[in-house]
């Protein structure tokens, strides 16, 4: 039983990873590339505190999403200058330069060997959770907020401003919307909540590589995005339960190990071909990249 | 004089290093609650013009005043909401956003846009929605007739209107608020005939109801004589001709270079 | 010394070179951003190794039939994916992501067949050349032998023949090319061999002498992209000046600082190129609409 909860608690966290590419990515067309990085500055911020300072979870998360979000500024700034393929190298080059921060800043980060004995979450400061039951409340209910947030937002005014972004920018623009300050918006919102489910991530596995923030893992996520579909809310749910589920289904049917990694990895990228042609806006999807 | 525009020049340079003076010192003042055209051959920069009006372009030299402010240096949204709206050059509806969330967008009110209001007081900004509801319904019945089938199509993704009936609504959109000077970009090219009837009385509307000033580039001359009040005429990169409607269209000159007669 | 780092930079830079071209002959005709030729990389690298170490072929007939495999494969993602795709009306982001699927798919299926260990195929030793203070290995020179052949080629062909000259055409205006009455879809098969079977002379000369592991096509083809852009893209030449450029900056960043930061500096240079002059070294201003 157990077991199953490990992968549910993982299912939440790609939940919000997948979500928080989203708003981005879906909704206002602006392909990044550097979602891994966020969801790494979140883990290493939040081991930071987590080891730092004795505060209760809810003042940890807020200062992990606004210093996250802090670092999103970069992208955003990038994003009102350059377009198209040229911003999509940008952030994978944002991705790069995190990642070798990461891996050779050694008194800080580690370096390869990543940061040991992550502390768990307080709750409020004195009740430390442990043991995967508690995890497992705990991821529920913050994805539950999570996929409630992105919800109300795709529906909500910022929503459609972010759709018009989409549709044309220029449009946008001539409406009297402020494009680059709603971008910079999204890309905060985005960052912020890929840095909480990192802080989440990291006090669970209570260690953190910089394997698991690598450009490998982007496109991984963006994978899950596209399969799932982009543009609403269930889209991105399920990508994130199709990414996480088929390795299990292939651990199932009793496949060795050292195939299922690989069998796995290719049946993603059978399917991110196969919805591109036949669903080009995903499983659920609403929209299609432009 | 809701705009005016004094000594505008600006210039472009090719890819053979070559510079090439598109507007060369372009004077104009729309006067406000009128109808004026902006007549002129192709390439001679009217919608260059526009860009430059409208904050899209901003190589130029030149002053700019809106309503006796300096908009140079503004940005094409803050100019936009200091009460310029644009008709684009085959622009259409935004694809993909239903015909209610355009006309919504084309409001200036941008209450519950902010991403944090729209999550915490969305009583608050569910009030502005069902006003600008009620308008968009407003203004459909009002040109389109009672019950006209747009109003069934308030939710439908705006890509399934025609060319002509995007061409028509987003003039409509328009009129959604917060405009005193609107910029027409061929407001009836692609445009059918029996449409054709419609625009001209949006645009009367514009005027006469709404007190709205209008500033279009046309090329259907009848047209233009039958609705602006005012026409000024580009030619070479200065406005070579402005007055009376009839007045410049019958001008000796103009009907020489531009007509062709 | 550091003139031995300027000349592993500069054959370094060649091999950029080709791989930048490789990209840029896809990106400046179809438009499409080829992810996938990162896998390709790998698969000429693998065939390589297959048939030099495993079969036993000498090296030539073996990169020979790597070369040929590669631009086969380079077709097939042509075929199968990127022009159904375009049939689709697919718009290109879209495309890139069908090709980020399917450089997914050829990699890993390289790791079922192969495993995941880094392999080696030259185990000979033979002297390396010294001149002065300069050491060249023997595959080096074969890098900058080989490498700057294919790029002499590849500039003669570009400028001098017809298909050099479509190639230019098409890369300007699709619309206008096929107005012309030239058959697009012909010139993009020539297209997608061409570039596999140049990303396939980079890859092996490159294992040759570094050995493979399956997950190095991601970091040279970035490299490659990065190469493409700061030479100036759109064009084919500003390929090899931009290649040159990038194997020499960062053959210094290792001189300078330790090769772990190469990657860093690489993408702080592209950054700055993209906001700075985003035209690249040789390019020019266009006027955008």
């Amino acid at each position: 039983m157990e077991y199953v909860f490990h992968i549910i608690i993982m299912l939440n966290i790609y939940i919000m990873l997948v979500l928080s590419a989203n708003l981005t990515i879906g909704m206002a067309n602006l392909l990044t590339m550097c979602q891994a990085a966020f969801y790494g500055i979140g883990a290493y911020i939040g081991t930071f505190f987590l080891t730092q300072f004795n505060l209760p979870f809810v003042v940890i998360a807020f200062l992990v999403m606004v210093i996250t979000g802090t670092f999103s500024f970069l992208v955003s700034f990038a994003s009102v200058r350059l377009k198209d393929d040229y911003f999509v190298i940008a952030t994978m080059g944002f991705q790069l330069i995190f990642f070798t921060i990461l891996y050779n800043w050694t008194d800080v980060t580690g370096g390869p060997h990543g940061l040991l004995d992550v502390p768990g979450i307080k709750l409020f400061g004195v009740y430390e959770l442990s043991g995967v039951y508690e995890y497992l409340i705990l991821s529920l209910i913050i994805t539950a907020i999570v996929v409630w947030l992105f919800h109300n937002l795709a529906s909500s005014p910022f929503g459609r401003v972010l759709n018009a972004i989409r549709a044309d920018e220029t449009m946008a623009l001539a409406m009297g919307r402020d494009t680059a300050m709603f971008k910079s918006w999204a890309f905060f919102l985005s960052a912020a909540i890929a840095g909480l489910a990192g802080v989440v991530y990291a006090s669970y596995n209570s260690y953190i590589n910089p394997n698991s923030f690598k450009l490998d893992e982007s496109i991984f996520i963006l994978s899950a995005l596209f399969i799932g579909g982009i543009g609403n809310t269930k889209g991105p749910i399920l990508g994130a339960l199709f990414v996480v589920i088929i390795p299990e289904l292939l651990r199932f049917v009793g496949l060795p190990n050292t195939i299922a990694a690989n069998l796995r990895q290719i049946i993603y990228g059978l399917s991110l071909v196969l919805v591109m042609y036949y669903r080009p806006q995903g499983i659920l999807g609403k929209t299609i990249l432009k | 004089m809701i705009l005016r525009l004094k000594d505008i020049h600006i210039s472009f340079t090719n890819a053979q290093n070559e510079t090439f003076e598109l507007l060369r010192g372009v004077n104009l003042d729309v006067e406000t609650g009128k109808i004026t055209a902006l007549v002129g051959g192709n390439g001679t920069g009217k919608t260059t013009l526009f860009n430059i009006i409208s904050g899209f372009e901003k190589n130029y030299t030149g002053i700019m005043l809106f309503e006796g402010k300096d908009i140079c240096n503004a940005s094409a949204h803050r100019i936009s909401l200091m009460g310029i709206g644009r008709l684009f050059q085959n622009g259409q509806l935004m694809g993909g956003l239903t015909l209610m969330e355009n006309m919504k967008l084309a409001s200036n009110d941008s209450t519950g846009e902010k991403p944090f209001s729209s999550l915490i007081f969305p009583r608050k900004w569910k009030q502005s929605e069902a006003q600008k509801e009620s308008q968009t319904r407003k203004i459909l019945n009002r040109f389109f007739g009672k019950d006209n089938k747009y109003l069934d199509m308030l939710d439908e993704d705006a890509a399934t209107f025609s060319y002509g009936e995007q061409r028509i609504l987003s003039l409509c959109c328009l009129l959604m608020g917060g405009n005193r000077l609107l910029l027409l970009d061929e407001p009836t090219s692609g445009v059918n005939p029996l449409f054709i009837e419609t625009t001209e009385q949006i645009i009367r509307e514009m005027k006469e109801k709404e007190g709205l000033t209008v500033l279009l580039i046309e090329h259907n001359m009848h047209f233009v004589r039958k609705v602006a009040d005012v026409c000024a005429y580009l030619d070479e990169g200065v406005i070579a001709k402005v007055g009376p409607t009839d007045e410049v269209l019958d001008d000796k000159n103009v009907r020489n270079s531009y007509l062709g007669l | 010394m550091i003139g031995q780092f300027v000349i592993n930079g500069l054959i370094t830079g060649i091999l950029y070179s080709i791989l930048a071209i490789g990209f840029a002959l896809v990106y400046n005709t179809t438009r499409v951003f080829h992810i996938a030729a990162a896998g390709i990389y790998v698969f000429a690298a693998y065939m390589f190794w297959l048939f030099a170490s495993r079969f036993g072929l000498p090296v030539v007939p073996a990169s020979i039939i790597a070369i040929v495999l590669a631009g086969l494969l380079s077709l097939i993602t042509e075929l199968c994916v990127y022009r159904p795709l375009k049939n689709r009306n697919a718009s290109l982001n879209v495309s890139m992501i069908a090709s980020i699927g399917l450089m997914i798919i050829i990699v890993n299926l390289m790791v079922m067949f192969f495993g995941n260990e880094t392999k080696v195929i030259n185990s000979s030793i033979v002297q390396p050349l010294s001149f002065g203070n300069i050491i060249i290995t023997f595959p080096q020179l074969l890098q900058a032998v080989i490498g700057v052949i294919a790029l002499i080629a590849f500039v003669f062909v570009l400028q001098s023949t017809g298909w050099g000259l479509k190639l230019r055409a098409l890369s300007a205006d699709e619309s206008l090319f096929e107005t012309l009455g030239y058959d697009t879809y012909r010139t993009r098969v020539a297209v997608f061999l061409a570039s596999g079977a140049l990303i396939a002379i980079a890859s092996c000369l490159t294992v040759y002498d570094v050995g493979l592991d399956p997950n190095m096509g991601m970091n040279v083809l970035i490299n490659a992209i990065v190469a493409m852009i700061i030479g100036g893209s759109g064009r084919f030449n500003t390929c090899i000046l931009g290649g040159i450029s990038l194997g020499v900056l960062q053959s210094l960043t290792v001189y300078q600082f330790a090769s772990n930061w190469q990657n860093a500096v690489t993408f702080v240079v592209l950054l700055l190129f993209l906001f700075l002059r985003p035209q690249g070294i040789a390019g020019y201003k266009q006027r955008t609409v």
